[in-house]
């Protein structure tokens, strides 16, 4: 699994899977959440909306420019 | 084995059934579109479940199997005998491989260069379609590219996403892409493409030389409480200088979900819009990226109103379908909440049209508690109607002087407006009237079967309970009451067995539907013309019975298509059409299945048969003579008879029709055939409709108890001891005019009659056997009782004179006699 859950701290490391995202968005919905993604290669649409939906803390933007942009507009299209 | 891979399993048997059955649909009908976007769907379905589960191999296979089945959709190549062979099998390989799963969790140790062989055959079998693209791009728009929009407006389709893109995007693009030309893509994903196996964000970063990007979302986002991560909501908007081409390509299969047109086609005032930094478009700032990148309700003018209820008629018109899809369905949810959000939204900005946020979400609550989906469909009809009836105020009355009643739909409920919303009104209730299906794991089935069955025997006890009651314990009002009670109970038992029963019965176009493919194949490899008919496949039989009559019809076809038909030239030669006619036909006769399998070919001869029976010793030359054409003709059951002289791939080796009788035989069935030379041979089979529990008759002779299975029963009677006659020394007497051969019970079972006094009347059984009515003396006849029969083990297992055994209430063990091998 590419998401790796630490307390109120989730890391996304390589591409993440639509199967992670019903588990992210429950945990998400959880409470204030910070979301490490730098070391993410990629991001599954469903696990994008999550973060649309949640707007966690970014701990770490993802490296990736592609990915960096979609996050960024993710969380335009609610901010 | 996890809930995800059995529901996999589950549903990918039956896309691979439907996917089988189209395939033989297009070779016999190749131009009918039906059947070849009911096998695209089949193949785009599967490709999407098999991505969510580790089965590359399989998901691999059907993509390449989509891939080809795309351009033939688009009618940019045809579909081949070739191409539909390799489909074929295909088919059969994800058959096995479904198999594999459910029994090891894996695809077979092979699956991975099976799927490499495969999906490079499936590939070679494309054409290189660029010619063929460019070509009908240039005569007509491919209807692909017409639903990606390339052709429809383009000028309309570049404004409404330049319309949506923030300031200066358009002229940062301009600049990135050195002057070349632009396209405007705009990317709106199905909510449910998720379970296709869809990563829009992933196909997106696809496309080439994308200078300008946005993701949004299509709507307000929902609370967090109603948010479904599984359900899309994206729109990826964005300007490349990449060639429509490369676009449509990258894009195929999710055409219509793309809209693409260059931006040279936009209006001046959408091109300012999107490039002039500070200018007021559609979408002016960064934060209205969660507008819908389409035109918006709101920007419509104020006198637009026709239009706007054109458009809301349609979004109402669309939930319909989505509802109507819903029926039947296990998985709808999703569907159903996504409706109740349109519709929450809409009661927000259509207040009178649309009526109260509180009633749709009291209709809706009662959905959720209730699971019915007739409420949703009547509010959604009720809608339409409402919508419908104020597009036909021709004056354009705004929204909000739709007619009174809409503002209390409840009214409008049992009296649908004419007009425009007839349709949908005949619709709704319809669909929300269907009863929903239940999967249920056949096994619980079993389970339930297996106890009403013994409670069906469990219940036999009582009887004897009460006869001890009075006899040996004197209460005679205990008994009489025992009585009573064993007759509520049997009722009841027989209800709830008939109940469950039901359950189990299945149609015999579970077995028929192999047939088109294996009478396809069979009769190519013989050069064979066949025209198969099925009639009635919808009859029913219980389960277990259905599934014993596999083996033993594959057997009848396959030996039908060898021995029965002729080679289209003996055919010819014969003033026969070259093409032969079979035909399996199912139907209920009283409480029995019948199956009859037709074929017009050369018949048996039964000339041949008596003498090869002879040479091989089954019959006497007596028998020989005395023998009708029917006995005859039946020979062909007899163990080791085969007319046939060279031993066939597909049948011929003289066991078959044998092991046809003997199956059929163990699951309580008869066999018979009827032929006439030249004309065509009938093979009948007659089977009970249910094995699970055995009604028998009880009788005594000689002082033993046993039973009859009541479908080997014609009838029981009485006969005078001096109307008994003697024909060429056996018993015979008359029954309704008609003279039946009479055996003695006991002396077919060599029991010491001694003791036994000849009676002035002869109780009879009449039993049902191939060769007509035969009456069997007994004693006397007893109770009749639901029984499961036991297979009778050790020495006895070898007497087919008995059917099996069964347990009494009283804690005895009855033999059940089987009429047809004593008599």
């Amino acid at each position: 699994m590419a998401i790796e859950y630490d307390g109120d701290l989730a890391r996304i490391v390589g591409g993440s899977d639509v199967a992670e995202a019903l588990d992210f968005s429950e945990w998400l919905a959880g409470g204030a959440r910070r979301v490490e993604l730098g070391e993410a290669t990629h991001l599954h649409s469903a696990i994008v909306q999550c973060l649309q939906q949640f707007q966690p803390e970014i701990v770490t933007a993802p490296g990736d420019e592609f990915l960096a942009l979609i996050v960024e507009d993710a969380y335009r299209t609610t901010g | 084995m996890s809930a995800l891979l059995q529901q996999f399993i589950s549903e990918a048997r039956d896309l691979i059934e439907s996917a089988g059955a189209a395939l033989l649909e297009i070779e016999r009908e190749p131009n009918d579109p039906e059947p070849i976007d009911q096998l695209f769907r089949v193949m785009h379905t599967l490709k999407g479940s098999s991505g969510l589960l580790d089965v590359p191999a399989l998901t691999h296979l059907v993509h390449a199997g989509e891939d080809l089945l795309v351009l033939v959709r688009e009618q940019k190549q045809p579909l081949e005998t070739e191409d539909l062979d390799l489909l074929l099998e295909c088919c059969d390989i994800i058959v096995e491989w479904i198999e594999a799963l459910e029994e090891t969790g894996e695809l077979p140790g092979d699956a991975a260069s099976v799927s490499q062989e495969k999906s490079k055959a499936l590939r070679n079998r494309i054409r290189s379609g660029d010619k063929v693209v460019e070509e009908s791009a240039a005569s007509a728009p491919a209807p692909s590219m017409a639903r990606a929009g390339l052709f429809d407006d383009e000028e309309d389709n570049a404004d409404d996403i330049l319309f949506g893109l923030p300031d200066g995007a358009l002229s940062a693009a301009e600049a990135a892409s050195g002057g070349a030309p632009l396209q405007a893509v705009r990317y709106a994903p199905d909510e449910q493409c998720y379970f296709r196996g869809e990563d829009p964000v992933a196909l997106w970063r696809q496309v080439p030389n994308m200078h300008f990007s946005q993701l949004t979302a299509p709507g307000p986002q929902p609370s967090d409480d109603a948010f479904d991560p599984h359900q899309c909501r994206l729109v990826l908007t964005g300007l490349t200088s990449a060639d429509k081409d490369a676009l449509t390509e990258l894009f195929c299969y999710v055409l219509d979900e793309v809209t693409i047109a260059p931006v040279s086609a936009a209006t001046e005032s959408a091109r300012a819009s999107a490039s002039a930094p500070g200018s007021s478009g559609g979408a002016a700032s960064p934060a209205a990226g969660s507008q819908t990148p389409q035109r918006p309700l709101a920007t419509l003018p104020a006198n637009s109103a026709p239009e706007r209820l054109e458009l809301l008629h349609d979004l109402l018109q669309g939930q319909l379908s989505v509802l109507d899809g819903c029926a039947g369905e296990a998985k709808t949810h999703g569907r159903v909440e996504s409706v109740e959000r349109l519709l929450s939204n809409l009661a927000r900005t259509e207040r009178p049209l649309i009526g109260r946020e509180a009633e749709i979400k009291s209709v809706f609550d009662g959905w959720r508690d209730s699971g019915e989906l007739e409420p949703v469909a009547q509010l959604a009809q009720k809608f339409v109607a409402a919508a419908a009836a104020a597009m036909r105020g021709e004056d354009g009355p705004a929204a909000g002087s739709a007619p009174a009643e809409m503002d209390t739909p409840n009214d409008k409920a049992s009296t649908p407006a004419p007009g425009g919303a007839d349709n949908g009104a005949a619709k709704a209730p319809k669909n929300g009237a269907k009863s929903r299906l239940l999967k249920v794991d056949e096994a619980k089935i079993d389970v339930l079967v297996n106890l009403i069955s013994e409670f069906s025997v469990a219940k036999n006890a009582l009887p004897f309970l009460a006869k001890r009651a009075e006899e040996e314990f004197g209460v005679r009002e205990l008994s009489r009451e025992l009585k009573d009670q064993f007759t509520i109970v049997d009722r009841l038992a027989q209800e709830m067995q008939s109940a469950i029963m039901s359950v189990r019965l299945l149609p015999v176009s579970v077995i028929f539907d192999r047939f088109p493919r294996l009478v396809r194949d069979v009769s190519r490899k013989l050069n064979k013309k066949i025209d198969l008919q099925i009639l009635r496949e919808d009859t029913e039989a219980d389960k277990s019975i259905i599934e014993a009559l596999g083996d033993p019809l594959i057997h009848l076809v396959r030996n039908s298509l060898d021995h029965g038909i002729e080679e289209p030239a003996e055919r010819t030669a014969a003033g026969k059409r070259e093409t032969a006619t079979l035909t399996i036909e199912a139907q209920h006769e009283s409480d029995q299945l019948i199956i009859l399998v037709k074929d017009d070919g050369r018949g048996v001869h039964p000339e041949k048969v008596k003498a090869k029976a002879l040479e091989r010793g089954v019959i006497t030359a007596e028998e020989a003579v005395e023998m009708t054409d029917e006995q005859a003709v039946n020979l062909i059951f007899k163990p080791g008879f085969s007319t046939k002289e060279a031993v066939s791939e597909l049948s011929g080796r003289g066991v078959g029709m044998d092991a046809v009788r003997s199956q059929i035989q163990s699951a309580g069935g008869r066999v018979s055939v009827s032929s006439q030379v030249g004309v065509g041979t009938t093979v009948r089979l007659s089977l009970p409709l249910s094995m699970a529990v055995t009604r028998i008759m009880t009788l005594e002779v000689c002082g033993s108890k046993f039973g009859v299975p009541m479908d080997q029963v014609l009838e029981t009677v009485r006969v005078k001891a001096e109307d008994i006659v003697a024909i060429k020394g056996a018993e015979a007497f008359l029954l309704r005019d008609r003279l039946v051969p009479l055996r003695r019970l006991a002396d077919l079972l060599q029991l010491d009659t001694s003791d036994e006094d000849e009676e002035d009347y002869l109780q009879i059984l009449v039993a049902r056997t191939e060769n007509g009515p035969v009456g069997l003396v007994v004693d006397c006849f007893r109770e009749r009782m639901d029984t499961i029969l036991k297979p009778l083990g050790g020495l006895l297992a070898q007497a087919d004179c008995y059917a099996g055994a069964a347990l009494m209430g009283d804690g005895s063990v009855l033999l059940v006699l089987n009429t047809r091998s004593l008599l």
